[in-house]
C-alpha cells in the first residue's frame, strides 16, 4: 500500500484575508506518483505548491506533508528538508557563482559533511546530466542548464518529493525537453514529483493530471482521461493538446479514431486505419 | 520604412582585441587547436552574412536555437548595436550614423523579453508617457497618446492610469510595457518572445493584439520558439543557425521540410510535423503547409471517409495549398 505523502484536507487560504485563493481544497498525493497540476493564471497552482513544504500555511483546514501537519513548527524543518522545490525563473534561485557550490548549499545547511557532501553533489549532477560542470560559473549556463542545476541542488538534499513550480516556462523547447527527461528518469527511480505547468505535452507524460480552477479541483485523473476533455479544457482557458484537437476534427468528419492525447498515439491509430483500408 | 541588411556580420569581441585575435587565427590553426577560441575561427561571429530586407507591412518571424543570434539580429534593427561588417540601411540611410539611429529609434519600437521587468515609474500613466515625453511632445499630445495606446492594448485608462504598475497582474504589466512602446507610434514593431511565460488565455489574447496591430499597418518582427504561432501569423519566416541565415521564406516554404528544421534543433508546427511523418508511412498529403483543420480534412479524404459534400465546403484554406 502506497503512503500518502501530501494531503490537503478542506484547506483554505487567502493572501489578504478577504479573497480566498482556495476554500475547502481536498487533494491527496501518493508516494511515487508523478502529478501534473494545470490551471490558468490565478487558479491557485503556485499557492498550492507553496503549501506542500510549509512556505505558506492554510488559514483553515489542514495540510499534511509526510503525515505531519505543516502548521506544526517542529515539523517545518523536517518537511522542508524532504520536499525540494524548483521555481520558475532560472536566474532567481541560484545562490552561488560556481555550480558545485550552489548544489552543496542545501545539503551543507542540513549539516552534511565531506566526503558525503562531495558524493551527493556528484550524484546530483549525474542525475540531471551535468557531469563535468562542477567548476562552471552559474551565470554562464543556459536557462535549461540553470534549471537543471536548481533541480540538482534540490536533489542533493535527498528529498522524498520534488515540486516544480512552472520550472520549464522560461525555457526553450530543447531546455524543456531536457528538464522533462530528467523528471521522467527521477520518477522511474521512485521519486514523487509534483509538476505545475502550462504545457500540455508535459502533462501528457505524467501519470496523474489535476486541473485547478478558482481554487477547486475540477478535473482529476489519468492524462488520457483529463486531456481528452477538449471542451472542458477550453472553458478553463487551457490549451487542448494538438493530438486531441486533431482526433476531434477527424471524428467530426466520420473517421473512427479514439480521442488521443499524444502524437505517437494518433499516428499509430491513423497508420492502423491506413493499412486496413 | 524598409530595413535592409547588407552582408551584416557582428561579433561581441572587443574591436581592439579582435584585430589581434583575428590575426592570430589567420596566422594558423595552432591557436584554434589549443582550443583558445574553439576549433572554428567563425565561432567569434554572433552574426555572419545576414542579407535580407524587411519590407513595409510584412510580419517576419525569426526563430532559431538558443545562441543562434536572434536577439543580436533584432538589436541591429534600430541601431542598438552596429554591424562589425556590412551595413543596415533604413530608408536607404546607414544606421551606423548616430543621427539616423536617433531618428529611427522612435519609429522602430522594440519590446524585449519579459518587458514587464523594465517597468519603473510610480504610475501606469507615467510609465507609458516616458517614450512620448522623451520625444519632446506637448503635454496634451502625450496624454492623448497614453490614452490611445492603453486602449490599443485593451486596458481601461480611467481604471488603471493612476495605479502602480507593480500592483497589476503579470499579463497586465506586459500590456502596460507594450503600451509604452506603442505610445511612440512606431512604424515597425520588434518583439522578442512576446508571449513567453504567459498562460494560454493571455497568450491567445496577446497574439490577437499583435495580429491586429499588424493588420492596422504596422510592420512586425517577432522572435519566437513557438512554430505554431509563427506558422499562423507570419508572412515570412527567417530561421537562424549559428548566426547565419539558414532558411528564409513563407511559412509554407520554411516548414515544408520538418527534417531540415530538426537539424537546427527546431520542430515544425505540430500538424506539419505529423503530416511529414504520415507521408513517410505512405499517406498522400498534398498541401505544403498544414493546420489542424486542413490536416484532418486531408487525412479523412485519404482514408476514404470524407463525403463529396464536405470536400466542397471544406477547404476554406485553399490558399494554403501552394502547389
Amino acid at each position: 500500500m502506497r503512503e500518502t505523502f501530501v494531503s490537503f484536507e478542506e484547506a483554505a487560504f487567502s493572501y489578504d484575508g478577504e479573497h480566498f485563493v482556495f476554500e475547502e481544497l481536498d487533494l491527496a498525493i501518493e508516494q511515487g506518483s508523478f502529478t501534473c497540476i494545470l490551471g490558468g493564471n490565478g487558479s491557485g497552482k503556485s499557492t498550492l505548491a507553496k503549501h506542500v513544504n510549509a512556505l505558506l500555511l492554510p488559514d483553515r483546514g489542514t495540510v499534511y506533508t509526510f503525515g505531519r501537519d505543516t502548521r506544526d513548527e517542529e515539523s517545518t524543518y523536517y518537511i522542508r528538508s524532504n520536499a525540494g522545490m524548483v521555481f520558475q525563473s532560472p536566474d532567481d534561485q541560484l545562490v552561488a557563482s560556481i555550480v558545485e557550490d550552489d548544489i552543496a548549499f542545501g545539503p551543507e545547511n542540513l549539516g552534511i559533511e565531506n566526503p558525503e557532501l562531495a558524493q551527493r553533489v556528484k550524484s546530483a549532477l549525474e542525475e540531471v546530466g551535468l557531469q563535468g560542470f562542477e567548476k562552471h560559473e552559474t551565470t554562464a549556463l543556459s536557462g535549461g542548464q540553470k534549471q537543471r542545476v536548481a533541480i540538482a541542488g534540490a536533489l542533493a538534499m535527498d528529498p522524498a518529493i520534488l515540486i516544480l513550480d512552472e520550472a520549464s516556462s522560461m525555457l526553450d523547447p530543447r531546455g524543456r525537453a531536457g528538464l522533462m527527461r530528467v523528471c521522467r528518469e527521477l520518477h522511474e527511480a521512485g521519486m514523487t514529483i509534483i509538476m505545475i505547468t502550462h504545457f500540455m505535452e508535459e502533462a501528457a507524460h505524467a501519470d496523474r493530471v489535476v486541473v485547478l480552477d478558482k481554487g477547486r479541483v475540477c478535473l482529476d485523473g489519468a492524462p488520457s482521461e483529463v486531456l481528452a476533455q477538449a471542451s472542458e479544457l477550453t472553458r478553463l482557458n487551457l490549451d487542448v493538446p494538438f493530438a486531441c484537437q486533431l482526433s476531434i476534427q477527424l471524428q467530426k468528419l466520420g473517421v473512427p479514431v479514439a480521442t488521443c492525447i499524444t502524437e505517437e498515439e494518433i499516428k499509430e491509430e491513423l497508420c492502423r486505419l491506413h493499412s486496413s483500408r | 520604412m524598409p530595413i535592409a541588411f547588407e552582408q551584416v556580420g557582428y561579433t561581441y569581441i572587443d574591436p581592439k582585441s579582435r584585430k589581434k585575435k583575428t590575426r592570430k587565427i589567420e596566422r594558423g590553426e595552432k591557436a584554434a587547436e589549443r582550443g583558445k577560441w574553439g576549433t572554428d575561427p567563425d565561432a567569434i561571429w554572433a552574426l555572419r552574412d545576414i542579407d535580407f530586407t524587411l519590407e513595409d507591412g510584412e510580419f517576419l518571424g525569426i526563430c532559431g536555437h538558443t545562441g543562434s543570434g536572434k536577439s543580436t539580429l533584432i538589436q541591429h534593427m534600430n541601431g542598438l548595436v552596429h554591424p562589425t561588417e556590412g551595413r543596415v540601411l533604413v530608408d536607404g540611410e546607414d544606421l551606423a550614423d548616430k543621427n539616423v539611429a536617433a531618428r529611427v529609434r522612435t519609429r522602430c519600437g522594440m519590446v524585449f523579453q519579459y518587458p514587464e521587468h523594465q517597468l519603473f515609474a510610480a504610475t501606469v500613466r507615467e510609465d507609458v508617457s516616458f517614450g512620448p515625453h522623451n520625444m519632446g511632445l506637448s503635454a496634451n499630445e502625450i496624454d492623448e497618446r497614453v490614452r490611445e495606446s492603453l486602449a490599443d492594448v485593451g486596458l481601461d485608462y480611467d481604471e488603471i492610469a493612476e495605479k502602480s504598475p507593480f500592483e497589476l497582474s503579470g499579463g497586465q504589466q506586459r500590456r502596460v510595457a507594450f503600451a509604452g512602446v506603442l505610445a511612440m507610434k512606431p512604424k515597425v514593431l520588434v518583439l522578442d518572445e512576446p508571449v513567453a511565460g504567459l498562460d494560454p488565455k493571455s497568450r491567445r489574447e496577446f497574439l490577437e493584439l499583435i495580429s491586429d496591430l499588424h493588420k492596422s499597418g504596422l510592420t512586425v518582427v517577432m522572435v519566437s520558439h513557438n512554430m505554431e504561432d509563427l506558422a499562423s501569423l507570419c508572412t515570412r519566416v527567417l530561421v537562424l543557425k549559428e548566426g547565419r541565415q539558414f532558411m528564409l521564406g513563407t511559412p509554407a516554404e520554411v516548414f515544408a521540410d520538418a527534417a531540415q528544421l530538426k537539424t537546427v534543433g527546431l520542430a515544425a508546427p505540430a500538424p506539419q510535423a505529423l503530416a511529414c511523418e504520415l507521408r513517410e508511412s505512405g499517406f498522400e498529403l498534398a498541401r505544403s503547409l498544414y493546420g489542424v483543420e486542413t490536416l484532418a480534412q486531408d487525412i479523412a479524404a485519404e482514408l476514404g471517409y470524407l463525403t463529396a459534400a464536405a470536400t466542397k465546403n471544406g477547404p476554406a484554406a485553399e490558399e494554403e495549398n501552394l502547389r
